[in-house]
Formats: structure tokens, sequence, C-alpha cells
């Protein structure tokens, strides 16, 4: 047979869909366990995990990782016989597959890593004392395997590779082959044979592989194998890699097979190009329509102007449905998160002897992939600290009359332009009393202070840096551990967070985030004379002031603004902007921002209006600039910039605190 | 002729500086600039090149060389330094010369403000000199400066919103 090797290229890129379909296989494979833990289907479950796990196999296989290929066969065999002998689905069971589980998914790592790892050997042994003390092991030969002349179960000490070279003399190979097999069948089982038998290639073949598995190798003298009328040379070796350069066939289960065909797997990356093309050709658009409109004005009774006009605008709504539609293929089910998260609960209540229910809700909730990317992280920071900290003991939960059982809800849904996601237990929740006391104990508040505050500003205190660490707060220990890299994260992604609780019933964090990066829908104003960009996500309210509303307390300005006086930024003073002479002009508008626990006023000199706005990425070239992430092109070519809220508040901080 | 040897010849107020072309994009006109708050002094702001946000750096401010000011022969050279692409701002692009290896003097001898980091060498014409610039160090060494000044402002970004801006 021809040797067919892969260039580097061709192997890198079969590894990545590799690397990619074997994620989602494990978690698949994963998710299948947990249904069968949770008295789901166990036929469907078990022949489910059997496919995944087959699947798994052949693709390992032809890309030579053997230690993969080797833990799946093991595996797929053991789920085989729990499938055909009717075992019983036990806890044993089921955590010796969420070891395979984690053991798969870690050499998938390793490999990906280019980090050699290897299979944890004790798994092997673990399968292995299963089926024995089940008594079950043994039942090699029971189930007849897809490929000739038999796949069974290799159940001894070890796999072999037997290489064979054919004698140039002999002219049946088949038949050759089939003698050969008779005599090492007594001392193992044949899982595999390359080229086939029954194909054409054999005849043509001047070797050929027999994977074997075998107790005892030593009852396998290659003197055995000898047949000077059809075999050259016998070499047996431990089995390392079966790839053999031919990919070997892979079987997947129907359901896979018809997955496959309605999707296309395509890199993020090329999408995204054509993301920033369209969003290009959006800009080259927009300043068309801008001469457009101009000639409209000059050319008005001409009868191209009509048609200029109409064509113009046919064109503004096929790019925007276009860009639409781009934006769409990055959309993906926030299900690919959520589908995480029943086994992190899972291991998570059974380490900290809880009984925890977890529901979800919106799983079918499309977001950006890149946003999609980066949310997994603080939503499973939540829900951890839900069930280490939130849900009670059953026991406890006994006392208080509540069910032994918690419940944790994840709940995504879409509100306008943005993504809402609850993480909602039922536990103790929080006191908002505590909370004041322990701000005030870290000096983080005042006494005054942090009696003013309310209800749900005292519980938003757990987002700030250092307030609930472990050390510090005995009281709500741990819950707060990491909340300030939560609200980091979440507020990155241009988000929010929010806490709301009642003391004994629970409590709900509330993520807001916008459907995506790459537009964003924002405000723009003029300050100084130069036009800027606010994300609307950031802004809570805008008014209008006049001078006299705006008073002055130890020198700053300030702005009474629901019940509550707040700090107001002067952004063309802060921002110093070049050739602005407009101090002494008196500023129309405020914009108010939310940041963590508190209000601030951005105070600017017109709005224009709410726009849609592709981000463009900003170069950092000298790493100096906070206080702006990106910029976005207008229509009449000129660059606006986006303003980071938070960095512009923290800069003013800064300043003030330098001129102290 | 050998492209390697070619080099961009521009005029920043009175002198004659030149970079080799194949770091050179192309040369636009001057279109609006955008300035961006907290860059260094040096970059004038952002320009739309097409599409792409570029910043642009004011050549002279960052020689130290007086320029003639902003005129209609003011001239952006869009040049790529390690991957990054940049505006240079110039009074001037004056012609496309050709200075053979052989005619550049690697330490220059002659009286000019630039300081010698900048400085790859100077080409000595017939009727001219020209001083070829090393744009990685222009790029970088102010890059370091600021960096490092600005670790200090930096600390501050994770504190929690507090301080003297306080009314609430």
């Amino acid at each position: 047979m021809d040797e067919y090797t892969f260039t580097e290229q061709e192997l890198a890129e079969l590894k990545d869909v590799f690397f990619n379909e074997a994620s989602e296989i494990l978690q698949s494979l994963n998710q299948e366990v947990l249904d069968l833990e949770s008295g789901g289907d166990r036929d469907e479950s078990l022949k489910n995990i059997q496919r995944y796990l087959h699947t798994f196999k052949g693709n390992s296989r032809a890309l030579g990782f053997t230690c993969l290929n080797t833990l799946s066969h093991k595996s797929e065999d053991l789920l085989r016989t729990v499938h055909d002998d009717s075992l019983d689905v036990d806890r044993g069971l089921i955590d010796l597959l969420f070891a395979i589980n984690d053991n798969l998914q870690l050499t998938v790592d390793g490999y990906r890593t280019d980090v050699p790892v290897s299979v944890d050997g004790r798994l092997f042994e673990r399968i292995e004392a299963y089926l024995s003390t089940t008594g079950n092991n043994g039942s090699a030969g029971k189930h007849p395997g897809p490929p000739p002349p038999s796949v069974s179960k290799d159940n001894g000490a070890g796999v072999y590779d037997i290489f064979v070279a054919f004698n140039k003399k002999c002219k049946k190979k088949s038949s050759g082959v089939r003698k050969i097999l008779k005599k090492i069948a007594a001392h193992g089982n044949v899982l595999d044979i390359l080229p086939r038998i029954d194909s054409s290639e054999i005849e043509e073949a001047d070797r050929f592989t027999i994977l074997f598995g075998s107790a005892d190798p030593s009852a396998l003298p290659e003197q055995l194998l000898a047949i000077p009328s059809i075999v050259e040379t016998v070499e047996i070796k431990k089995h390392e890699s079966e790839a053999t350069g031919q990919p070997a066939p892979v079987n997947a289960g129907p359901a896979v097979q018809r997955e496959q065909a309605q999707m296309l797997r395509v890199e993020a990356q090329r999408v995204d190009k054509i993301l920033n093309l369209v969003g290009e050709l959006v800009i080259g658009r927009s300043i068309v329509g801008q001469v457009v409109s101009e000639i409209e004005d000059q050319f008005k009774k001409e009868g191209f102007t009509k048609k200029l006009s109409e064509a113009d605008a046919f064109m503004e709504k096929t790019l925007s449905q276009l860009q639409k539609n781009v934006m769409k293929i990055r959309m993906l089910p926030i299900s690919q998160v959520f589908r995480k998260f029943p086994r992190v609960v899972r291991d998570l209540s059974v380490e900290k002897d809880k009984e925890v229910e977890l529901v979800m809700q919106g799983e079918k909730t499309e977001l950006d992939k890149s946003l999609l990317d980066a949310i997994g992280e603080p939503l499973i920071h939540l829900v951890r600290n839900a069930v280490d900290h939130g849900i009670e003991s059953p026991e406890e939960r006994q006392r208080l009359g509540k069910p032994r059982t918690g419940t944790i809800t994840l709940k995504a849904s879409h509100d306008g332009n943005q993504i809402v996601i609850d993480v909602k237990d039922d536990g103790a929740g929080f006191d908002p009393a505590k909370f004041r006391e322990s701000a005030v104990a870290k000096g983080i508040k005042t006494r005054e202070e942090a009696d003013r505050l309310s209800d749900g500003d005292a519980m938003d205190l757990i987002f700030l840096s250092g307030f609930s660490t472990a050390d510090v707060v005995t009281d709500i220990s741990g819950r707060g551990y990491g909340m300030d890299i939560v609200r980091t994260t979440v507020e990155a992604l241009k988000g929010r967070i929010q806490v709301r609780s009642q003391p004994g019933e629970g409590s709900v964090f509330t993520l807001r985030l916008p459907l995506t990066l790459a537009i964003i829908r924002a405000m723009l104003f003029w300050a100084g004379n130069k036009l800027f960009a606010l994300p609307m996500s950031s802004i809570e309210k805008i008014t209008r002031v006049k001078d006299s509303t705006i008073q002055t307390v130890s020198g700053k300005r300030v702005l009474r603004f629901r019940e509550k006086v707040i700090s107001l930024i002067a952004l063309d003073e802060s921002l110093d902007l070049r050739g602005s002479n407009n101090g002494s002009r008196p500023k129309k508008f405020v914009i108010v921002v939310g940041l963590a626990d508190k209000l601030y006023g951005f105070l600017v000199d017109r709005l224009v209006g709410q726009q849609e706005l592709v981000i463009k990425v900003l170069d950092n070239h000298w790493g100096t600039v906070n206080c702006s992430s990106g910029a976005s092109i207008q229509g009449d070519g000129r660059v606006v910039l986006i303003l980071d809220a938070a960095a512009l508040v923290t800069r003013e901080i800064q300043r003030e605190a330098q001129k102290a | 002729m050998n492209k390697k040897n070619q080099v961009v010849s521009f005029r920043i107020g009175n002198e004659l500086f030149g970079v080799y072309i194949d770091v050179v994009q192309e040369i636009v006109r001057v279109p609006e600039i955008t300035p961006v708050p907290e860059m260094p002094d040096f970059v004038e702001g952002v320009i739309n090149l097409r599409g792409k946000i570029v910043s642009t750096v004011e050549l002279g401010k960052k020689l130290k060389i007086d320029s003639s000011g902003q005129s209609r022969s003011s001239r952006i050279l869009i040049v790529d330094i390690e991957r990054k692409t940049v505006g240079l701002l110039v009074d001037a692009v004056t012609e496309i010369l050709r200075v053979p290896p052989e005619s550049i003097e690697p330490t220059p001898d002659i009286a000019t403000a630039v300081g010698a980091e900048y400085i790859m060498g100077v080409g000595k014409l017939t009727d001219k000199l020209i001083i070829l610039l090393d744009l990685k160090n222009i790029l970088k060494a102010d890059e370091i400066r600021k960096l490092s000044s600005d670790e200090r402002a930096d600390e501050p970004m994770g504190a929690p919103p507090g301080g003297s801006l306080a009314a609430a």
C-alpha cells in the first residue's frame, strides 16, 4: 500500500481540528455522564457515551495520539460490558467515567500544548478492577465489532503491534493472513488489521500490521508466525503508535454525522476578517451617503439625483443586513458555557456535602463568541460561590424549614441590546448590616457613610477589591473572594454586575453585557471642541443642567441627582484638550455614569445622539492611553474616540490626589 | 536600481532626513488629526487611513527640531516599524534618492540637534547631506522612558473609586 505521509502543515491543521472536536466530544460525554447519574434514560446514555468514546478513539488513533486511543478504547469496552450485561450504574461507575473524561481532557490539553503527558496508569487498573469486581471480566468475543475478522476486547496486560513482511513468493496474501490469525488466536485478541484482509489493498501490500491484545506476550514467540511460504520477517513490539500514516476510518454515530452535515467549521479569525471588511464597507457607504446628500441639495431637479439616492438607500439597507448576518455568524448559544456548570455544581456539592439542584434557563440565548469565551470564568466563580457559601448544608436547611436540596438557577435572556445573566441561589443570602460593619471595620467607609448606604448599595460593596477577603471578614468569609475580579472582568466586557439579596432567602447576581464587542451603542457628544462617544452601557442617565444647579463642595463641582450628591468631571478640562478655550462657557449636559457603588457626572457641551459604532482598535504603541480603548470612524471620515468611563473617573481621582 | 539603497527624503525645518523606502508604506496628505488624550506629546493624534486608525508622530517634536509648521506641503509618511503602523508628520517630502552604502558615514560628525540614538548614519551626496533615521529607536526610546514613569501612576488603577472626589 502507498504510505501517504502528511506534510507538517497538514498535520498541524488536522491536529487543530482534532483538538477542537475532542473538547466538544468530551463536553458532550461529560453531559451524558451527568444525565446518566441523574437517572435519565440509562440505555440511551450508555449508548451515547459509548458512541462518543468510539468517535474519540477513531479520531485520536488517526493522528497517532496513542494514550488517548488506548484509554478511550479501554473505556469503550467498559461501557459495552456495562450496557450488554446490564450492570448497575452506581456511584463508582459514575466517578470512574468522570475520571476517564477528565484524564482524556488533560491528555488532550497536554498534546495541544506540547507538554508530554500520559494517561494515569491507575485508571486502567480502576477499569479492570471495576470489571472484575462485577464479575464481568472476560466477556471477550461476545460482541462482534464492525472490522473483520473480529474486534474483541483487549483485556490483557498490553497491546502489541505485530509487523509482518510478506514473502515475495506469497501469492494469495489474504489467505496467508488468515493462517497467521489462526495461529495467534489462542494467545490473545486481534484488535485490528491493516490493511484489512477483505480489501483489495491486502494483495498489493508487501507488509501488514496486526494490532494485538495479549495478556502474556511471552507466550507469543515470533517463530510461531514464521511460516516461510508467507512470511519474510516478523516483529512484535509493545504498541506505541497506531498511526500508520493512513487515517483510520472514523465511525461516528449517526447523530454525530447528522450534526456535522449541517455545521460548517470555520476559524473565528476568518469571520472576524469578514466582519472587519463589512465594517469598513459600512464606513465607505456612509461617506458615499454624505456625498449623495450634498448632490441631492445641489441638483434637486436632475433625474439622476433621485436614482442615485435610491441606489444609495438600497445599498445602505443591504449593507446593514449584511452586517447583522455576519455578526450572527459569531453569535453562539450560551449553552456552550452553561454546559460546564452541571459538573462544577455536582463536584463541589459532593465535596462540600451539600445537596444542590442546578436549574438552567434560556440556554439558547445567543451572544458574541468573544464574550462567550470571556464570561465563563466569572460565571464559574459566581456559581461556585453560590454552592460553597450560598446554599446551606442539608441539615441546616431542614432546621430552617427549607427543602433539603438547595436550588441554583442560571438564567440568560435578552434585554434590548444586552444580554442578562442571573445567577440565583435560595441559600443564606446576605445581611446588608454585616456589609456595613465590615466596610467600617476595613476602613473603606466611615460609620456615617456606611449608615447612609441603601441596602442595595451596601451589598454592592462586595465587588470592591479587598472588601471581603476571607482574612478580614470572617462572617461572610470567602463569599467575596475574587468578587472584585469578577467585577473587573465584567466591566472590561463593557458590562455591569449587581447583587440583590434577602437575608435567609438567597441572593441574585445579575450580569448585564452587550451582545457583542465589535459594535456598541454609544452616545456621541461634544466636549471642548472635540467629538467623543461613551458606550450606552456605562451611562446611567443624561440630564440637562443649568449653571445655577451646579454647586460647589470644597472647591469641587457637584450635582444633586436622585437624592444623592454626585461629583462632576468637566471632560474638556479632564482630558486636557488641546486648543479648547471654553472653560468659561456654561456646560449644558451631565452624563451620569455608574461605577461599582458610585455615580459620577461628566459635564459636556452638546449631545449629538445615540449611534451604533463599529469599534476600531486604537493603537497604543506607547502604552500610555487608558481613557479610551477604541475609536470609531464617522460618515465624514472623522475619528471619534470611545471613552472608558471607569478609566476617566480613576484618572480624575488620581489627579485630585496629586493636587492635594 | 537596487531598492535597498533607495531612501525617501523629507524635510523638517531646514534639515533633510531620509528613511529607507522599504519601511514606507505610503505617503499621504495630512487629513484631520484627532488628538488622543494621554498619548505622549510628540504624538499629534490619530488619523483615519482608509478605515484604519493610525497614530501620527510629529517627527520634528520627537527629534527636537523646529518644524516650519503645518502647510500645504506637509505630508504624513505611513511607515512600518516592527510591524506597527505609524504615521510620521513631516514638513515636506522631497524626493526618492539613491544613497549607496559607501557614501554613508556611520558616526555623524556634523553638527545636528538630533540625538545620535535616532541616527543610522549620514549620507554624503554630491550636493547635500541627508540624515538617515533609525525608526526603531524613534518609537522605542521614549516608549521605555514613558512606561517606567507611568508605572507609579498606574498602580491605583485597580483601587476602588473613592478619595477626595467622593462626595456621595
